[in-house]
This record gives structure tokens, C-alpha cells and sequence, in this order.
């Protein structure tokens, strides 16, 4: 980025300079001055040889701030300077006389005109450098502020980042305790399950995003896991149309969901749980409604709340305003309902 | 030595089997029932007067603490769940143990090693009784034992509740319950902006409060949506002007 910038800026002076010289070797033809060829010659050498000059001023602009230096001091430089380097220049048009005794008349008509431009060219070039290095500054601070906001914005998703919740680890290491007594195969097949889901759910960054069909696919890991915890009691239907599966979204995002469906839905009833998770889509939009049934009257579970507020924090964090989230309970029915800014092409808003 | 009685109740299956294998060398015990809901519990508490209940606490129906307040008498407890957030609840009801899942075939002999000390010393049924249901968390409802029949009611059904002696009397719609509890123990797991105690005997709920009149020169009366007319003491009266003033 920062090289970049200052080839253009390197590319901007140097043809600056195109018009500046042919500004010289106009006022050096004009006015009984040179002929037309030496003119040419000897103006775009001397404007060669200034524009160097006055390009060495940028070290000096670089090293004297303009907000932390004194004006008087800042004039008093900058005029000494552009004397001095006006003065150069002058010296630079004679000593050219002297190589070639033919011009130096015409020079020497023209050492006035030439001091006078010399000075102007010189604060000229201040100018462009405080402006160059204005904008640079400028640029810089944008860049800064938008790495900070990423940063910020990565950190938070960091922190919201869905977990799987320990209970659920708990439970099930007690299962597989249970099945290793009475149903050993059961067990091991129970153990690769939880293997399974705990990688896939390890291999997400916090960060990116993932297809709702591999969500899904994460989903149906869990579910399968509860299922051996409460296989007399819960159904499951997913209802995704093939349109909506290769939609993006935070990964895990609807975990927690599906967590409260199993503690607050699944273990308030004996029987006839059901568990049911829709999607549909537009081209702008992802919605998905989850619902379940639960026992309205149970006594809340300890350690929860946070599921469904972690859920619309993490939407809000990725989305902003555009996605939203919404609970009803409806009798003995639980639902939630999400809608998610998720192109179709693949890509977020 | 007397075998003990044991119950678990649990509502996942694999769980309870896992408990039962692990149970099933210790020939002093005697696993009388397996439950997998509260109401089973509390039924089959009442048929076999256990020694010992290995409880859940989240269970469809009634959770744990709930059916703890419906046993009379009240086995030794010994909470198995994988939350450790009940803990500290668990020694406001005198749980003899509290294992958290899994755990081990030693934790657990440990555990009834902790159940054999507790049954050989004699209990203080009275206190247990006045101790349980003091576990700091507000009810959404109140369970009911009808002999084996469980009834629940909302907090919000409530009308008012009046005291009789050991026990309390529920009134809700023209249905009322008795449960063997004080008023105060259950005026504390009460919301106090929803419930106010209007008499020594008498908790009602102020939102199915009418109006209030005046009786005699000193004591008024609280006239309820459905006519029924309760006594409200002067103390009584404070209070509930107090919350009637608050809304």
C-alpha cells in the first residue's frame, strides 16, 4: 500500500515537471532570449537539474511538521531556502554559459526571470510535499482505524463464539458409561459419535462462515448423540429445501438453539417431544425457524438465558441490523425464528 | 442389617441402567422401583416407603426438588445429575450426597457408605420437613399430593391460601388442596409483588384482589374477584396498600 503510493507520488512530481520546463524554455526563447534549439536544450537541462533541488526539499518537509513547527520559523526556512536554491539554480544557468559561449548571453538576459521562478518552483514543491504527505497521513489513519475495527469486530466474534455446552458432554460421558456395562458395542458406537461431532465442531474457525447444509450436518450430529439419550421420547424432522442448503452462516449458530430444544423442550416431556427446524430462502435472505414442544409450566432449568441471547449477540455482530430474531411461544410450542442476510450467490451482504 | 430400600429415579433411560448395574452387587440393598418421571416417583414413594431415592433434578413433570416436597416421610436423598449448579440447593433439602454424572462405582459407594451413617443415626423428620422447598428458587408452581395423584398448580391460578394447622389449603378457581406445609415457608418461594400475607393465616394473591372494604372500626376486608370475602389484619392492611400503591 505505502509503496505504492509513493511510486504514484514519485510518477506525479517528475511529470509535474513536464510543464514546469516547458515553461522555462518558453520564457528562455521569449523576449530576444535564445534561439528556438538552444532554448530546448539549455531549459530542459536547467529544469532537469532543478527539479532535483527542489525534490530534496521533501526530507526537510518530512522532518519539520507543520502543526509542530512555528510559523515565523517555518517562513524564515522555507524563504532562505528558496533563495538559496534559486541562487543554485542561477549559478547552474552560468556556469551553463560558460560551457557554451554562444548561449550566455541569452542566458544571462533571462538570470532575473530564472531567480524569480526558481523561488516560486521551490515553495512550489513545498507545497505538493506537505500536501503528499497530508494525504498520506490521511490514508494511513483510514487504514489504521479500519484494521482496529476489524480487530475489534474479530475479537468480539471470538468471544461470542457458540460453545458446546458442558452439560451435554457430561451427559452423554454418562451414557456411554451406562451402555459400556449393558451394551458395550453401544458404547463404542456412542463414544465415535461424540468423537465425530467434537471434531467437527472443533475444525470451525470463529470467523468464517459455513454452508447451512453443513450446519445441518452438525445439527443431525447432536441430535443423533440426544437421541440415544432420550430415543423413546423425541422426533426430529428437518425440513431444508435444496435451494436454501448452500447458504452461509456463522458456524454453530444454531447449536445453542437446538440445545434449549433438547433442556428446555425434550426433558420437560416423557413423550411426544418433536423437535423441528425449517429454512427458507430469497435471494437476499435466509430464514430458519426452529420450534419444539416443552412443558410450559416446568420449572426453568438452572444455568440458561444465555442460548438465545448469544444466538441475536452473534447475529448482530456479523450482520448488524440486518438480521433478526424472534421468540414466541404458542401454547405448548417454542419457537424461534431467524432471518439471515445470506446471498444467494455465496456471499454476505 | 436391615436391607434398605432403593428407588431411582431418573428420566433417561441409560441412566437409570447404569445406576442399577452399579447397584446391583450390594446385597443389602434392595431396588424396589425405577421411575422415569416425577409422578412415577412420588407414586411409587408412597407404595414402598423407600430407605434411600436416588434423584435427577431435571425431569419432565416434576423435577427433583418438587418431588422431595411431596414424600412424607422423606427417604434419604442422594441427587445424581450432571449439573453441579444444584449443589448448593441440595444442602438447603439435607441431601445425603450429591453425585454428578458419571461417576464412578467408588463415588457411589462412597455415597452409600454416607447413607448407611445417616440411616443408622435418628432422623429429625420436623425440621427436614420445615427445611424443604428452602432452596432460595421462586415457584412457578405449587406441587400437590391427592394420595398417589399429583396435582400441579400454577402460581398464577392461585387465588389465596390459608393456613390450617400443619398443613396449608391451595384455593384456586372453586378447587382447593391441602399440602402438609407452614405458609411461611411457602410465602418465601413466593413473588412478594404477586402475594402478600393479608393475615397470620391467610396469603392471597393480589391480583385476583377485587377491592377492600372496611368491616368494623378497626379491620377491613379483602373482597376477591370471586366474592369470596378473607379477613385482612391491620398489619395485613399496610402491606397491602403498599403493593396496591406500587401498580
Amino acid at each position: 500500500m505505502a509503496g505504492d503510493f509513493q511510486r504514484q507520488v514519485r510518477y506525479g512530481y517528475w511529470l509535474g515537471w513536464i510543464p514546469l520546463s516547458a515553461l522555462v524554455v518558453v520564457l528562455l526563447y521569449a523576449h530576444k532570449g535564445l534561439g528556438v534549439a538552444p532554448a530546448l536544450v539549455s531549459g530542459i537541462l536547467l529544469s532537469l537539474f532543478y527539479a532535483f533541488i527542489c525534490r530534496s526539499s521533501s526530507y526537510m518537509c518530512a522532518s519539520l511538521s507543520l502543526s509542530k513547527t512555528r510559523i515565523p520559523r517555518l517562513a524564515l526556512i522555507f524563504v532562505s531556502s528558496s533563495l538559496a536554491a534559486a541562487g543554485i539554480w542561477v549559478l547552474a544557468a552560468m556556469g551553463l554559459g560558460m560551457l557554451v559561449p554562444s548561449w550566455s548571453r541569452g542566458l544571462e538576459s533571462k538570470f532575473d526571470l530564472l531567480f524569480g521562478l526558481g523561488v516560486a518552483f521551490y515553495l512550489f514543491a513545498v507545497a505538493f510535499n506537505y500536501t503528499v504527505l497530508a494525504v498520506y497521513k490521511a490514508r494511513r489513519a483510514e487504514l489504521e482505524a479500519e484494521k482496529s475495527r476489524t480487530l475489534a469486530r474479530e475479537a468480539q466474534l471470538r468471544a461470542l463464539r457458540a460453545q458446546v455446552d458442558p452439560h451435554f458432554l457430561f451427559n452423554s460421558l454418562n451414557s456411554i458409561a451406562s451402555l459400556s456395562l449393558s451394551n458395550p458395542g453401544g458404547s463404542r458406537e456412542m463414544c465415535l459419535q461424540l468423537a465425530a461431532f467434537l471434531r467437527s465442531t472443533q475444525k470451525l474457525g470463529p470467523l468464517a462462515t459455513i454452508s447451512l447444509e453443513q450446519e445441518l450436518q452438525l445439527v443431525r450430529q447432536y441430535l443423533a448423540i440426544e437421541e440415544q439419550r432420550f430415543a423413546d421420547r423425541m422426533q426430529v424432522h428437518l425440513h431444508v429445501p435444496r435451494e436454501c442448503q448452500d447458504r452461509r452462516l456463522p458456524p454453530l449458530l444454531l447449536q445453542p438453539l437446538v440445545e434449549n430444544a433438547v433442556k428446555h423442550g425434550v426433558s420437560t416431556l416423557n413423550k411426544d417431544a418433536w423437535i423441528r427446524l425449517e429454512a427458507r430462502c430469497d435471494s437476499q435472505m435466509l430464514y430458519v425457524s426452529m420450534s419444539n414442544r416443552y412443558d410450559p409450566l416446568a420449572p426453568r432449568a438452572k444455568g440458561t438465558g444465555r442460548g438465545s441471547s448469544l444466538v441475536l449477540d452473534r447475529l448482530r455482530a456479523s450482520y448488524g441490523p440486518k438480521a433478526s430474531m424472534r421468540l414466541e411461544t404458542l401454547g405448548d410450542t417454542w419457537r424461534v425464528e431467524l432471518e439471515i442476510p445470506s446471498a444467494k450467490d455465496g456471499t454476505g451482504p | 442389617m436391615k436391607k434398605l430400600r432403593v428407588i431411582i429415579v431418573d428420566d433417561e433411560k441409560l441412566a437409570r441402567t447404569y445406576l442399577a448395574d452399579l447397584l446391583s452387587p450390594y446385597e443389602d440393598l434392595d431396588l424396589v422401583a425405577e421411575c422415569a418421571d416425577g409422578f412415577e416417583a412420588v407414586k411409587a414413594c408412597a407404595q414402598f416407603k423407600p430407605d434411600v431415592i436416588f434423584l435427577d433434578v431435571q425431569m419432565p413433570k416434576l423435577d427433583g426438588f418438587e418431588v422431595l416436597e411431596l414424600l412424607d416421610p422423606v427417604p434419604h436423598v442422594v441427587f445424581v445429575t450432571a449439573f453441579d449448579d444444584y449443589a448448593i440447593d441440595a444442602f438447603g433439602v439435607h441431601a445425603v450426597d450429591y453425585l454428578l454424572k458419571p461417576f464412578s462405582p467408588e463415588r457411589l459407594a462412597q455415597a452409600i457408605e454416607h447413607v448407611r451413617q445417616r440411616s443408622s443415626a435418628p432422623q429429625q423428620l420436623q425440621s427436614l420437613l420445615d427445611d424443604r422447598g428452602a432452596d432460595g428458587r421462586l415457584l412457578q408452581r405449587v406441587a400437590v399430593r391427592d394420595g398417589s395423584a399429583v396435582h400441579l398448580i400454577a402460581v398464577g391460578d392461585l387465588d389465596y391460601v390459608s393456613a390450617q394447622d400443619d398443613y396449608i389449603e391451595l384455593h384456586s378457581g372453586q378447587r382447593s388442596f391441602l399440602k402438609h406445609q407452614t405458609l411461611t415457608s411457602l410465602e418465601k418461594r413466593l413473588n412478594p409483588e404477586d402475594f402478600v400475607r393479608i393475615h397470620r393465616s391467610t396469603l392471597v394473591n393480589l391480583h385476583k384482589v377485587e377491592r377492600i372494604e372496611a368491616w368494623s372500626k378497626d379491620s377491613k376486608i379483602a373482597i376477591m374477584k370471586d366474592g369470596t370475602r378473607l379477613r385482612v389484619s391491620r398489619s395485613g392492611y399496610q402491606k397491602l396498600r403498599q403493593s396496591l400503591d406500587r401498580d
